[in-house]
């Protein structure tokens, strides 16, 4: 799964972050390193689809926070992808 | 390499540099950056760039501008051409009709370009035409294909009675070749028409072949603009359907043809425009109805 959208609304879901500590919780949890221009192509299409909000800039950092529409939609995507792995999973059973 | 980075981050559009421009920066000096960042950037500010809106003006001008340059390019390895032409009138005092005349220059302009004759024009070593293009074709090929398709004989009326005035003209990139070979030409014209042409006939150089000064094609400012406007409407189109895609999700149905006839009579009656348009204005409908 190397959706960046996914990848940053998983990284939001733990706690706000600015966007280099985003960078580094992915890198850490999915092993993907998103480079800056995706990183914050997915943070702008995430904030125009309401699903994350900016905060206020600490130190010109801006720290971002995942919203309900974002979580739902996390959830979602959560569940379908859940849903494949469990089929895959029980498919590569021996038999 | 965080400076060049940083430099490509300004090829984002000015209103995403308003919004997320510092804390970008910022997020330049902390991460730790690799080469590769640079494609990631120039690649984020690109399609940044197709996405936000007043990118029409900007897409048109800068897909003309790549247009004007690759055509510009092209046009500048086209080779040049010049065009000779001396011009010459056959004068007969016999009474021999305009046609018969017309009729005369004709089968002396088949004799002098026969093929045997235009492959010993070509081949001779103070002409050396056509040198390139004789490595992949025959000089058979040459001649009939290339040589016979760049000289013509054009007749025109002067308006004296008994003169068949006409020009020889030749286009060759080698604008000194151009000229010797109408000149060659020119004396071919008179030796034949001495042995060919009629008692009463006389043949005169009206104006000998001058050397070209200035090539006729490629006319490379047309090409460029050419290329310019078809970059132009290239990037354009290319951008609506970037945005149409980026806007709209495709979604197939299967509905009961009764039905289908039904929503056919709808569009035949209403204002919907197709199925797609009945449908969006249903679903929007159902979510007005729901807010």
């Amino acid at each position: 799964m190397t959706d960046p959208n996914f990848l940053v609304l998983a990284s939001l879901a733990e706690g706000d972050k600015h966007g280099y500590a985003m960078m580094e919780d992915i890198e850490r949890f999915a092993g993907v390193r998103l480079g800056p221009g995706t990183l914050y192509g997915a943070i702008t299409r995430l904030e125009e689809r309401g699903w994350i909000r900016g905060l206020d800039a600490e130190d010109r950092r801006r720290p971002y926070r995942i919203t309900g529409a974002g979580r739902e939609y996390l959830e979602e995507q959560v569940a379908s992808l859940g849903r494949v792995v469990k089929t895959a999973r029980e498919r590569l059973k021996p038999a | 390499m965080k400076r060049w980075i940083r430099w490509a981050g300004w090829l984002y559009p000015a209103e995403w540099r308003m919004r997320y421009g510092a804390e970008f920066d910022v997020f330049l000096n902390d991460a730790p950056l690799r080469w590769r960042d640079l494609g990631d950037v120039i690649r984020g500010a690109a399609l940044m760039q197709m996405t936000s809106w007043m990118t029409y003006w900007k897409m048109a001008l800068l897909a003309g501008f790549a247009g004007a340059i690759i055509a510009g390019g092209i046009a500048f390895a086209i080779p040049n051409r010049y065009v000779c032409t001396a011009t010459l009138a056959l004068e007969d005092n016999s009474g021999t009709s305009r046609l018969q005349m017309a009729g005369s220059l004709q089968k002396i302009f088949f004799a002098i370009l026969n093929r045997d004759n235009m492959i010993a024009l070509i081949l001779d070593p103070q002409l050396d035409l056509y040198k390139k293009e004789r490595e992949r074709l025959t000089v058979e090929q040459v001649a009939a294909d290339m040589f016979r398709k760049n000289v013509f004989v054009v007749p025109y009326e002067m308006g004296t009675p008994g003169v068949q005035t006409f020009r020889i003209v030749f286009s060759y990139p080698d604008r000194h070749k151009a000229q010797q070979v109408v000149a060659r030409l020119t004396q071919e014209f008179i030796e034949k028409e001495l042995k060919l042409g009629s008692n009463g006939s006389t043949l005169e150089v009206l104006e000998p072949p001058v050397l070209p000064e200035k090539p006729t094609s490629p006319v490379r400012p047309a090409i460029a603009l050419l290329g310019a406007l078809g970059g132009s409407l290239l990037g354009l189109v290319s951008l609506a359907i970037f945005r149409r895609m980026q806007t709209y999700a495709v979604v197939t149905m299967s509905i009961p043809k009764d039905t289908k006839r039904f929503v056919d009579s709808q569009i035949a009656a209403g204002p919907y425009r197709s199925i797609s348009d009945y449908v969006r204005e249903l679903i929007r409908a159902d979510e007005q109805r729901h807010k």
